[in-house]
């Protein structure tokens, strides 16, 4: 029997946006095995709902991530009115949509460019982050904050967007859409790009059903899975379809991905267009949330689950979240079985790993 | 949008074979919670299929927190039970990928079982201490 | 002939004016709606205590006995909070943000 290596990748590494350790046993280039390792951003954020009461505590699941924080406040929100059996009025709802399509493309979009930087294509890197400070100026121009958005409350929306807001928002997304479309186009037909994902990484329908793959990793293994079918917010009553590839390679990732950045900017222009007028909130003075919830949304890196359970007090007695990325680490450990070294740095990025909000 | 999802409540001894069961019927393996109650470890799973979830509760006791194994039914779930180990102290016999408690590393071990309180809130000790 | 587009793109922008701003000479002007940081007029302020218990971070700290209020920038995380909860419209959410530091500064008004 050969001897093995084992060579430590992470939690400092040129490609990886936040600290996570693999062990990776190779056999002469080959990797055997891959055995990841987690907890250096652990925060604890769950017990924060014993000290946080059930108000506060949209701000603080909000700080949970960085590039995924406005979903993160929408989904608490949504399982707390659904404890306090509110109803969100429509105008907040197509606000709300607006926002976390928003959401979807910048963290995307940044996504882009990690992963370009990962095979080491750095103008590619440099020319998607330049969209992607034409859309978070947009974002800052209509929540007050570029990252951390500060706009979802329980009970509808803090501040409202004026008519000639959402017009101005309207043109520089026909902008972004423009100059987006021409860096998708080189990402999919570049030769260089081709060499470097296609082929690598394959997980198989199967695999990814039995493994709970979830978001961009499980659809473009060919399961059309999108939990925004499920209908909350405005998603009911838009017109769209899950994204779709079959191959199961990192190139199909990364095209899934590709694909639903122009899927969020034709919702984002329905949004728009179907946008009510009328009230932002519903106030619900005195009222404790009692019972529990599980709420399901979907982020742009899959499924992700929020369990809250309250008893009528101030504070939440448990609040759980499980990210899309923890879900993904078992397929992740399958598909570097098999691989190169040196393609461990593209399979890993293209699950898209958000480890601050793996870890919380 | 209101998503009611269902919450069963079964005993210790059914756990493998309701997740055998779901998993033969194509369901798809969605998160394990553990919760710390007063006077018990409430742990929860989750099935889905076609946007449908059910959701299963168990109730394990304190005095002997055990918890058998899904790994052989579901290979993806030594994730969530290396986490059950390491946040409230479990024992999970027969985990494919046992880390032994290491999985996450806290600075402080089993942190979740309710044995570790949080500081006094709002400490405005900082601001007030600038004279 | 792959390379095709991508040399389109990078030949524009080799001759396209940079998409970088040059900081310091020219600063970015916020918009109005930014959370910049926290500005507080001491005259109207009544030491009713409602924004320091408000505050999630306990960035706000007010005397109500000798009449005084703090806050440290440092913890603030601009969430808004203090702004809705004020009865007398003394606290306001300016677009500025508030200049980097060096070491941890509170403010102090009386």
């Amino acid at each position: 029997m050969s001897k093995t290596t084992i060579v430590p990748f992470g939690p400092q590494h040129p490609v990886l946006p936040e600290p996570i350790h693999l062990d990776l046993e190779l056999d002469d280039e080959r990797v055997v095995q891959a055995l990841p390792s987690i907890g250096y951003v652990h925060r604890g954020l769950e017990l924060l709902a014993e000290r946080h009461d059930f108000i506060e505590m949209a701000q603080v699941a909000e700080r949970i991530c960085g590039i995924c924080s406005f979903i993160h406040s929408q989904g608490y929100c949504q399982g707390i009115e659904q404890l306090l059996g509110l109803k969100v009025p429509p105008r907040a709802a197509y606000l709300r949509t607006m926002w976390a399509e928003m959401s979807r493309i910048q963290s995307h979009l940044l996504w882009l460019g990690l992963s370009a930087d990962a095979f080491g294509f750095e103008s590619l890197f440099q020319h998607s982050w330049r969209i992607r400070e034409m859309l978070v100026d947009i974002i800052e121009e209509t929540t007050g904050g570029r990252v951390i958005f500060g706009t979802c409350k329980v009970g509808g929306i803090r501040k409202d967007v004026d008519a000639e807001t959402l017009q101005r928002v309207g043109r520089q997304i026909r902008e972004i859409e423009t100059a987006f479309d021409e860096v998708a186009n080189i990402f999919s037909i570049d030769h260089t790009v081709r060499q470097r994902t296609v082929g690598i990484g394959v997980m198989t329908a199967e695999d990814a059903h039995a493994l709970g793959a979830v978001g961009p990793v499980l659809r473009a293994s060919g399961h059309a899975y999108d939990l925004r079918q499920l209908g909350y917010a405005a998603y009911g009553e838009l017109d769209w379809e899950p994204v779709v590839e079959t191959a199961g390679d990192c190139y199909a990732r990364c095209i899934v991905r590709l694909r639903e950045i122009s899927q969020s900017i034709d919702l984002i222009k329905q949004c728009l267009d179907r946008m009510p007028d009328g009230e932002i909130e519903v106030t619900f003075k005195g009222k404790r949330p009692q019972g529990e919830t599980m709420i399901r949304l979907e982020q742009p890196r899959g499924e992700v689950c929020y369990y809250m359970s309250a008893n009528g007090g101030k504070y939440l007695e448990r609040f759980r979240v499980r990210t899309p990325t923890f879900a993904n680490i078992a397929p992740l450990v399958h598909m570097l079985k098999g691989c190169e070294l040196a393609d461990v740095p593209v399979i890993l990025l293209t699950i898209d790993p958000c480890v601050s909000c793996n870890e919380r | 949008m209101n998503q009611h999802e269902s919450f069963e409540e079964i005993a210790l001894a059914q756990w493998v074979d309701t997740a055998r069961r779901h998993q033969a019927e194509g369901f798809r393996l969605v998160q394990m919670t553990g919760t710390a109650r007063a006077d018990y470890f409430e742990v929860m799973v989750s099935f889905d299929k076609d946007y449908r979830c059910v959701n299963y509760r168990v109730h394990v006791p304190r005095e002997q927190p055990e918890l058998p194994s899904l790994s052989a039914v579901f290979p993806a779930s030594f994730t969530y039970e290396n986490e059950l180990k390491d946040l409230f102290g479990f024992n999970v016999p027969g985990l494919a990928l046992d880390y032994g408690g290491n999985f996450l590393r806290t600075k402080t071990k089993i942190p979740f079982s309710g044995d570790v309180t949080l500081k006094p809130a709002k400490s405005k000790k900082s601001a007030q201490e600038e004279g | 002939m792959s390379w095709f587009s991508i040399s389109a793109l990078v030949t524009r922008s080799a001759l396209h004016r940079p998409a970088t701003r040059l900081y310091p000479v020219e600063k970015r002007q916020p918009y109005a709606k930014t959370r910049g940081h926290i500005a507080f007029k001491i005259t109207d302020c009544t030491f009713c205590t409602l924004c320091a218990v408000k505050c999630p971070t306990g960035a706000i700290v007010v005397g109500k006995t000798d009449n005084t209020w703090a806050i440290d920038h440092g913890r603030c995380i601009l969430c808004g909070n203090c702004v809705e909860g004020c009865r007398e419209s003394c606290i306001t959410l300016s677009p500025q943000p508030w200049h980097s530091m060096l070491v941890q500064e509170v403010i102090r008004y009386r």
